[in-house]
């Protein structure tokens, strides 16, 4: 057994003698194995990760942003590779580590905008707030998601502007997604006149809404008298609609109540005040004409050809 | 519903000339030279088209009322007056559904739909919270214990058979269903789809359509929306209920 045993071994130190045999300056044949193996694992890892990129960020992230996204990460891998094979080959890392520092340094103050929006636009795709077509605000601006890229955004604002946002900002920003949800509430305050009957109005509105297809019949609208105001009785309505119908149902339906309650003689009064002296005024009450007469605005059908606009220059009130 | 109107066959295949008349509802199908017109006139509202076409078929029937005013949804509720059921039962109840009329051009085996009109008023809810529930076409029905004979120019019939599959008694009062998979049935006097429900608990249970007529030798309706069956699969699309049955 120790025979075999002394064979293997001398067999073994044999091999690993002629791997240390140098070849090429201090390079031996060993080395070269090693920087062999390392070279090999390194691109079956870059093959791995491009792979995996695809199958994770393909239906997510579009092509070019996708091969840019694969190319840096292949960099990164063929550069631990290299700097793993250097020792290998003797080569003085020292130098290349004081330079490459300094470069490093240079290169990240240079770079950190685009990291910033490469490290944001990898987390929103993860995260995932937004999507191509909703609706969003971001901070102040409020607009359509038009394209999701890996360093910046595009929406368009509701006037048609192209509006470029990066991503670090708007991962940092309030993001506020006005369709994520299938369903958004808004509201109308209407104020009435006091002598009106406000179960009436509450009625009439309750009904104009039911006729709405948009206005969700659930969650239920809500309409009631929130407030006594100065001038007004003010009632609030409350309708919730689909996400994607909610303007054109708020745009049209207030239009159709304040035209419905004028029908039915509830009108939307104009703020009044009335001011009393305290004091006796010295001035001849004679040549003091009356108050003009509060006038009720007359009720104007949605057909009508009343033209409604500035007064033009010279015009002046009929009393 | 029953009573009060006059049945005028709305429903079925015509050439390329004609008129149908019912209440406020005129279709027409005329020819202009080498064109044809269609007109259709619906309580004051009009809709025309110029067609290129020599020869053809003019289909109209009944679609799924998902279209109106726009599509918004793929989901139909009928909400009824709650009804118990006791445990491990099954009952049948008819409950109605708004019509929506598609009118078509049909050429060899090509169609197309130029038009859909109603005779109800679209109105829309939400089935679930206002979160991760659903939009669907919002439709309020009586409870029938016995199939009713409704105007088949408004509303249809679903014969739905409810089946409680637990140990409890269960309250219900609505049933949703997805668009994929409604079969509607149609001769000139019944509109009608089969579908059941089969409720699992308190809070979940499973619809779907049958495709078969209530009553034998009605016309199946064109579908503008149908699934895919994978082959050697039959089965039929079905809805999770998972938001509450009342």
């Amino acid at each position: 057994m120790s025979a075999i045993d002394d064979g293997v071994e001398s067999n073994g130190s044999s091999i690993f003698d002629l791997l240390s045999i140098p070849v090429l300056g201090d390079i031996t044949l060993l080395d070269i194995l090693w920087v062999a193996i390392i070279a090999i694992a390194g691109v079956i890892i870059v093959r791995i990760v491009r792979i995996w990129l695809k199958r994770s960020f393909g239906e997510k992230v579009a092509k070019p942003d996708l091969d840019l996204m694969i190319t840096l990460v292949s960099y990164f891998v063929y550069i631990v590779v290299i700097l793993s094979i250097l020792p290998y080959l003797h080569f003085d890392l020292s130098g290349l580590f004081v330079a490459g520092g300094i470069i490093a340094v240079a290169v990240a103050f240079a770079t950190q905008n685009i990291v910033s929006n490469l490290v944001s636009g990898i987390f929103l795709l993860f995260e995932r707030p937004i999507k191509i077509g909703d609706n969003v605000s971001i901070g102040s601006l409020t607009a359509t998601v038009q394209k999701i890229q890996i360093m910046s955004t595009i929406v368009r604002t509701y006037d048609g502007m192209y509006v470029r946002v990066p991503n670090s900002k708007l991962f940092t920003s309030d993001i506020t997604n006005l369709v994520i949800h299938p369903a958004r509430r808004f509201d109308y305050t209407i104020g009435i006149r006091y002598q009106d009957d406000a179960k009436k109005a509450i009625s009439i509105i309750k009904s104009m809404i039911e006729k709405e297809p948009y206005a969700l019949k659930s969650p239920a609208p809500s309409v009631y008298v929130d407030k006594l105001d100065d001038s007004s009785v003010n009632i609030v309505v409350k309708i919730w609609s689909p996400s994607l119908y909610w303007w054109g149902l708020r745009t049209e339906l207030l239009w159709k109540i304040k035209v419905e309650l004028e029908k039915n003689d509830i009108q939307i009064p104009f703020p009044q005040q009335e001011v009393w002296f305290n004091n006796i005024l010295k001035t001849d009450m004679k040549a003091v004409k009356g108050p003009p007469p509060i006038k009720e605005i007359p009720f104007q059908d949605e057909g009508s050809d009343t033209k409604v606009g500035k007064p033009k220059p010279g015009d002046t009130h009929d009393w | 519903m029953a009573g009060g109107y006059q049945i005028t066959p709305v429903y079925g295949k015509f050439g390329y000339e004609f008129c149908v008349e019912k209440d406020d509802l005129k279709v027409c199908f005329s020819k202009d030279d080498d064109f044809l017109r269609y007109h259709r006139n619906l309580g004051g509202t009009v809709v025309e088209r110029i067609i290129a076409s020599e020869s053809g078929t003019v289909i109209i029937n009944p679609v799924e009322p998902l279209n109106l005013p726009d599509e918004v949804t793929r989901f139909l509720e009928i909400r009824f007056e709650p009804i118990e059921i006791e445990p491990e039962a099954t009952r049948r109840i008819y409950v109605t559904f708004p019509i929506e009329i598609a009118v078509f051009l049909m050429k060899n085996d090509a169609y197309r739909c130029i038009d859909i009109f109603s005779r109800v008023p679209p109105k829309y809810s939400l089935y679930g919270p206002t979160d991760t529930g659903v939009i669907t076409r919002y439709h309020w029905s009586e409870v029938f214990l016995r199939r009713p004979e409704p105007d088949p120019s408004l509303y249809g019939v679903v014969e739905l058979d409810l089946m409680n599959s637990t140990k409890n008694w269960v309250e219900v009062s609505r049933v949703v269903f997805e668009n994929f998979g409604m079969k509607i049935y149609y001769d000139n006097d019944l509109v009608s789809m089969s579908a059941g429900m089969k409720i699992y608990t308190q809070k979940l249970a499973y619809t779907a359509f049958e495709d078969k007529p209530i009553i034998s030798g009605m016309q199946k309706s064109i579908e503008l929306y149908y699934s895919r069956k994978l082959a050697g699969v039959d089965k039929l699309a079905y809805y999770a209920m998972d938001e509450g049955l009342v």
